[in-house]
């Protein structure tokens, strides 16, 4: 294999095959808690998604430097100082959704989908692989957050409302079930996707 | 303890003080960089909306924080957050009051505009973490627009004189509680 199809592997890898939220099911409670609207998954999966590639990068740089008995600690004020960039930048530039995303843009730090890729991955593989590591993964994670987002913010509230102009609407006579906007609908839109995304992948084995 | 473990306790403290110094350098250069622009951009929201919650100052309005008073209501009122006084071409025309009543998602933040006469004039949602679709759409005018006209001896109950939204009866309360105070604080304030 050589060195271009192993990066494409890594990124692709993250989008499905290794999907963070519906593979590897970390990093859920975010998902669950932030999918009322697709504005909001798309914010907060870039931000994680910037978060995931900056710190994959450091720490592949100072993989071969860092003690081991200390790696957690360097990894989580790797991780943290990328978070609080975030954090800053959204404040600065898009005060209405960092609003409204409120506690769960710091608490990407605490996403187990970050942590978990510095871990078995970038501490593990040369910087190039794992940027692509990272880009994949959080491309996926946000793929997720912006498909449940779709589906619970359209059943939820009957039209989808992006930089406040509405792209789709179901119209007046639609009465939204309350219950997708809640945490129930979080939970059946996930475990649905993921029955879906199951599906389909004994038909492609098959 | 040997020279081998000093040595390598030492390569841990130094490993982490460098990351630490690092990190806290990269933090320091964002925060420098965005500061002005998160100022900037929380003083524009705020004229924004103090010109919604106060309509008729509008275009010559000018809005100027009262801390002095301020602190004399929020003493009184923890919920109230700031006293804005309106003037038009020099003279009082009224006040605006910022409440953060608690919600369901946390505390709603929004201001209310009230004449020299006690009457609400407008109001208008600054920051809220209600459920979207349900306690959020109490910033809409169809909600927001009933208390127009309403003074502090109203009864501002939901189910009384006010409409709640189906569905959102904590967010509805909780507006409906913040426009109270923020009429009892105009009362207050009075001539002042």
């Amino acid at each position: 294999m050589n060195a271009f199809s192993e990066i494409w592997q890594d990124f692709k890898n993250g989008l499905l095959v290794e999907n963070p939220l519906m593979r590897l099911m970390i990093g859920l409670c975010s998902s669950l808690a932030v999918s009322t609207r697709v504005e909001n998954g798309l914010f907060l999966g870039v931000g994680a998604t910037f978060v995931l590639v900056c710190s994959n990068v450091i720490i592949s740089l100072i993989r071969k430097i860092i003690p081991d008995e200390v790696r957690i600690p360097m990894f989580i004020v790797v991780i943290a100082s990328f978070v609080t960039i975030v954090d800053l930048a959204m404040k600065a530039y898009f005060p209405g959704i960092y609003d409204r995303l409120g506690v769960w843009i710091p608490l990407i730090v605490v996403n187990c989908m970050i942590l978990g890729r510095a871990e078995a991955f970038a501490s593990k593989n040369p910087v190039i692989r794992s940027a692509a590591d990272g880009l994949g993964m959080g491309m996926g994670y946000t793929i997720v957050l912006i498909i449940m987002g779709v589906v619970r913010e359209l059943l939820g509230t009957g039209s989808i409302v992006l930089f406040e102009n509405t792209i789709v609407t179901l119209g007046s006579g639609f009465k939204p079930p309350v219950i997708m906007i809640m945490f129930p609908g979080a939970f059946l839109t996930f475990g649905l996707l993921m029955a879906l995304l199951n599906r389909l992948q004994n038909r492609v084995d098959a | 303890m040997g020279k081998s473990n000093v040595a390598k306790i030492l390569r841990l403290v130094i490993s982490l003080t460098v990351i630490c110094v690092i990190a806290g350098g990269g933090l320091a250069l964002t925060y420098a960089m965005t500061e002005k622009q998160i100022t900037q951009q929380a003083a524009i929201e705020e004229t924004k909306s103090n010109k919604e919650a106060f309509p008729v100052a509008k275009e010559s309005g000018n809005f100027t924080a009262r801390d002095d008073l301020t602190q004399k209501v929020h003493n009184e009122d923890k919920d109230i957050q700031k006293v804005y006084e309106v003037k038009v071409d020099g003279k009082r025309v009224g006040w605006v009051v910022q409440v953060a009543p608690r919600g369901y998602g946390g505390p709603i933040l929004f201001d209310v505009g009230i004449d020299p006469k006690g009457e609400i004039v407008g109001i208008s949602v600054i920051s809220i973490k209600e459920t979207p679709g349900l306690g959020e759409n109490v910033m809409g005018p169809e909600f927001t627009e009933q208390f127009i006209g309403k003074m502090v001896n109203d009864n501002l109950k939901v189910g009384e004189d006010i409409d709640g939204l189906t569905g959102a009866t904590i967010s509805s309360d909780a507006m409906a509680l913040g426009v109270k105070k923020a009429l009892k604080a105009a009362e207050m304030l009075g001539g002042n």
